[in-house]
């Protein structure tokens, strides 16, 4: 394992680029000494870019599972070579590293992490939530998956088995959820409505329509 | 898909006093670089940058028109000194403008900012 895991989204980080880190470090002074002043919390602009982030990040990564639950041939394509087939909906590869996709079905549940600092499928998610770069949730995520689970609310039944992905700057993995019952007759589009960022990490399932 | 406006998470409109001060009202030369619609970020400090700009308007801080003033001043700057047009740093000219106005308004003193920045650089890579 390389040593190059920095808390930063990889898939576009300009390695090497002395400009972008130089940028990286003013802007976090800025914010240590607003911060420090009381001005305002780091948890405010953590909520104002998750915000964003329904509107950005996750959809993308939506267009994919939808499309993998609508067109198994697509759901095919999707396992033997992630990083190709995504462009198909429309996601660019090439801000793309090596992409997984890591699929739940009955009795195997998928979760991604990233245990050493915060490796993300970011293109297709958007920025991390707080807590995927937490120190608790990427070690205990593999210690005890079950039981961190559970406290994200989501109880996965004994009898089925929980896969840690952990994540790495060379693979980023997206979760493909179970498609929800009574959902035969909706079309691509308003599945896509249905998919959610943390079933696409594996903290959660997706709410069949009308049950929200 | 019903997604909240960004004034919902931070607060009402009201609470910042300033109507049209949303950056997706910003048209023309400050106007942030965007696709299919959405804000375009492509570092990690950029919408944390980002954000904070509106925390700190909504909290009466930061005057927008001057915060655009400042921006559309660093774009103009930025834009005669470009090698190449793929150099194009926009949210870079956001945190120079950023920068500007809150060391500019003595809400910030340079010096902190740079004994902060002094110390985040100093932190182990795996921080």
């Amino acid at each position: 394992m390389s040593h190059h895991h920095h808390d930063e989204p990889h898939g576009h980080h300009l390695h090497g680029s002395e400009l972008a880190d130089a940028q990286t470090i003013r802007a976090q002074a800025l914010e240590a000494v607003l911060i420090d002043k009381g001005i305002m919390t780091s948890t405010e602009v953590d909520n104002y870019i998750e915000t964003w982030n329904e509107r950005i990040g996750p959809l993308e990564g939506a267009k994919v599972v939808a499309r993998a639950w609508a067109d198994a041939d697509f759901r095919a394509r999707l396992a033997d070579d992630a990083t190709n087939a995504v462009g198909e909906v429309g996601v660019n590869p090439g801000r793309l590293e090596h992409l997984e996709v890591v699929m739940n079905e009955p009795g195997v549940h998928n979760v991604v992490c990233c245990s050493l600092c915060s490796c993300y499928p970011w293109t297709l998610l958007g920025l991390p939530p707080g807590w995927y770069k937490s120190p608790e949730y990427r070690s205990r995520i593999v210690r005890e998956p079950r039981a961190v689970l559970a406290e994200m609310g989501l109880d996965v039944e004994d009898r089925t088995t929980i896969k840690v992905w952990d994540s790495s700057s060379e693979v980023r993995y997206l979760v493909i959820p179970e498609r929800p019952a009574g959902t035969d007759d909706l079309s691509e589009d308003e599945l896509v409505d249905l998919v959610t960022r943390d079933s696409m990490i594996g903290v959660a399932r997706i709410t069949p329509p009308g049950q929200s | 898909m019903s997604a909240p406006s960004p004034n919902t998470a931070t607060g009402s409109r009201a609470s910042g006093g300033i109507e049209g001060t949303d950056p997706t009202d910003v048209e023309g030369a400050g106007a942030p670089p965007r696709a299919n619609g959405e804000l375009v970020f492509t570092e990690s400090w950029q919408p944390r940058v980002f954000a904070t700009t509106m925390r700190l308007q909504e909290q009466g801080l930061l005057d927008w028109e001057t915060f655009r003033q400042g921006l559309i001043g660093q774009i103009a700057t930025h834009e005669t000194e470009l090698a190449r047009p793929d150099d194009y740093d926009y949210w870079g000219c956001w945190l120079r403008a950023l920068e500007d106005l809150l060391t500019g308004t003595a809400i910030v003193a340079p010096s902190e900012l740079d004994l902060s920045a002094e110390a985040i650089a100093a932190r182990p890579p795996d921080h």
